[in-house]
């Protein structure tokens, strides 16, 4: 297992390599210069100068990233141009709310999606079956900004019972935390669960056709044990998949919704940084937000170690 | 025989909604097992013989799947029974094992658990007794260490292994008739011939019945004491095996010996063959069901279905000229045809 562990994250190097070259490369070669940005229209082209040279703007782009890359390994992701703080600390503080909202949504979307796909697959060809797969085709169809506008007008402007948009920090009590998080979680997880019943159901009905689900009956198992204990446990192996799969859709989703709900969160940062040439900023969250979906997925593929002893043998 | 017996079917259709429209696959099907016997079902594939083994232990979808007629067992009649009723007989009195032993048995979990499950869905035995009982099991089934076996994964274990675990989760809850469905066909011989021999053990030490079903009639001659041979949704002929080795009146039946080599065939001749393929379920002939494929078949047989009649003590047939064939006053028309 630990030999496991040690061997996909060794294999992660070459990924989160190739992530650095092209963050690096796309963020230098796109037009536009931080430091006349930073001092506005009416600065001198020598004070702009002078604030590259200060930046290290103004050395060979190779040396500029051998720099970066070394600080890099040592975890130091350079200071922000624009707020000179560090940036991994900008990182943080703008990744926890996303993180929030997608581990909210992401939840959501399993506590609907499984049971809605287990009882589409039970029900198949009944009008249960169909009215719930209509309803994952909506959720598929429906965007999340759009759905996060509904949602914010019913529950937050007719009825009152939401705050319409904004951020609580967990500090502020979960209580607090979850109530603002409520509807941009559900307007994010929306499509998720509409996409994991369809999964769910796909999966179900592939694993009742096996035989050792016919034996399971035979056993003289109750209906509920052959469905949760011997289908749905096989069934979760696909799931797990799509799950991890598209759990950085999520974060990605997220973007949106938190533009909808005014949620500082990751988007936010994204997009101001860019606004603002801010390299050090976005160079660092890209290659955190991607050395994070790495670790997911190594997170998933351990959990399938747990759910499926088959895997265990093909370290 | 026995007077009451275990099992009794009586005049079984089973018919089957599908997108091409309705399907009988099992058309008035009657047999009894008796208490402490082996009947074999033999037949080729699509004969029926798999779909009146579930139609038994009630596992057919039933959304899809009408039933006539009444499958008593020990005189409870399994058609009208309700789901829970049938669920503590199933596993309890009538248990199953399967063809397939790859996907029989459930991958995510370990075989001893397989079978302490089975164990707890019937009684109210602790995990522990449960754990213990099953471990008798699985050694009677001659499992070498069989403790280590018991928690590994089905993945671990070989074949004919794992029919051995099937056969202990089968009969760990003592069941009063197993039935077999192809147990040794997926198993390579000499497992096929240790699966048989344990089959045959445990039947003797709990005193159960067996349906056994193959399309091997020479497993049937092993191991059975009375035979039903299907063709197409139907059962032609029923008899002990002593007479039905001795005497097939069926045509098909005698087709199926002829067709199995034997250690005086001469391995220079081409092998017997009946000619013809099993017609379509979608398109059963009116007549005789084998009388396309038979050589004896006379106008009479394309037109009127024969029924299963008694020809001697014990043994049914059916067929309109088993009389004349057994005689030998009829001749195979068009057996030069089936030689190649």
């Amino acid at each position: 297992m630990i030999q496991y562990v040690v061997k996909r994250i060794l294999s992660l190097v070459p990924v989160l390599g190739v992530v650095a070259v092209v963050v690096f490369a796309l963020v230098h070669l796109s037009p536009g210069d931080p430091a006349s940005v930073i001092l506005g229209p009416d600065a001198s082209a020598d004070d702009i100068r002078q604030l590259r040279d200060e930046l290290g703007l103004n050395r060979p782009v190779p040396q500029q990233f051998a720099s970066w890359l070394g600080n890099a390994l040592t975890g130091d992701l350079g200071t922000s141009i624009y707020s000179g703080t560090p940036v991994t600390s900008v990182f943080l503080d703008y990744f926890r709310p996303t993180l929030s909202l997608a581990i909210f949504a992401q939840i959501i979307g399993i506590l609907v999606a499984v049971p809605m796909g287990v009882f589409a697959a039970l029900y198949r060809g009944k009008w249960m079956d169909g009215a719930l797969m209509s309803f994952a085709l909506v959720g598929i169809s429906v965007p999340s900004f759009l759905m996060g506008l509904l949602l914010i007008l019913f529950f937050a402007v007719f009825l009152n019972w939401l705050p319409v948009a904004g951020y609580a920090p967990l500090s502020e009590g979960l209580g607090t935390h979850l109530e603002y998080l409520l509807l941009p979680a559900i307007s994010l997880g929306f499509i998720q669960a509409a996409l994991i019943t369809r999964i769910t159901r796909a999966a179900m009905l592939e694993v009742m056709n096996n035989a050792y689900v016919k034996t399971a009956r035979a056993k003289g198992l109750s209906r509920a044990t052959v469905v949760i204990k011997h289908t749905l446990r096989n069934a979760f192996i696909p799931i797990l998949e799509i799950i991890g799969q598209t759990f950085t859709t999520l974060i990605a989703g997220a973007v949106v919704v938190e533009f909808v709900f005014n949620i500082p969160g990751l988007g936010q940062l994204i997009v101001n940084s860019v606004e603002r040439r801010d390299f050090p900023v976005i160079q660092g969250t890209v290659l955190l937000v991607a050395f994070g979906y790495v670790l997911i997925n190594l997170f998933i593929d351990l959990i399938y170690g747990v759910v499926d002893p088959r895997v265990r043998l093909d370290q | 025989m026995s007077a009451s017996p275990i099992i009794d079917i009586r005049n079984l259709r089973t018919h089957f909604h599908t997108e091409k429209g309705r399907v009988t696959a099992v058309d008035d099907v009657s047999f009894h097992v008796g208490r402490n016997e082996v009947l074999g079902v033999v037949g080729e594939s699509g004969c029926g013989k798999s779909v009146t083994s579930e139609a038994i232990m009630q596992l057919l979808n039933p959304e899809i799947t009408d039933f006539e007629g009444e499958i008593l067992f020990d005189g409870e009649n399994l058609l009208a029974l309700d789901e829970a009723r049938l669920a503590r007989i199933r596993g309890n009195d009538i248990s199953m094992i399967f063809q397939d032993t790859t996907s029989s048995l459930n991958p995510l979990y370990t075989v001893g658990d397989q079978i302490i499950e089975a164990l707890q869905a019937h009684g109210r035995q602790s995990r522990q007794e449960a754990a213990r009982t099953a471990l008798e099991m699985v050694k009677a089934t001659g499992i070498p260490s069989p403790e280590k076996r018991l928690s590994e994964y089905p993945h671990e274990l070989s074949g004919g292994m794992r029919q051995r675990i099937m056969i202990a989760m089968a009969l760990v809850c003592r069941p009063r008739l197993l039935i077999a469905d192809e147990p040794t066909t997926a198993l390579d011989v000499t497992t096929q011939a240790q699966i048989l021999d344990l089959i045959m053990q445990m039947k003797a030490e709990l005193d159960m019945a067996v349906v056994f079903i193959t399309h091997d009639i020479g497993v049937v001659a092993e191991i059975c004491d009375r035979v039903a041979v299907m063709y197409l949704g139907q059962v032609i002929e029923d008899s002990t095996v002593e007479s039905l080795f001795d005497a097939p009146l069926h045509p098909y039946t005698r087709g199926l010996m002829q067709a199995m080599p034997t250690i005086e065939s001469d391995p220079a001749e081409d092998l017997y063959t009946i000619r013809g393929r099993v017609p379509s379920l979608f398109d059963v002939p009116t007549g005789c069901r084998f009388a396309e494929r038979c050589p004896y078949a006379t106008g009479k047989c394309r037109a009127e279905a024969p029924t299963l009649e008694a020809a001697t003590d014990g043994h049914k047939v059916r067929c309109w000229h088993w009389k004349a064939i057994a005689a030998g006053e009829m001749t195979e028309s068009e057996a030069e045809l089936q030689a190649g």
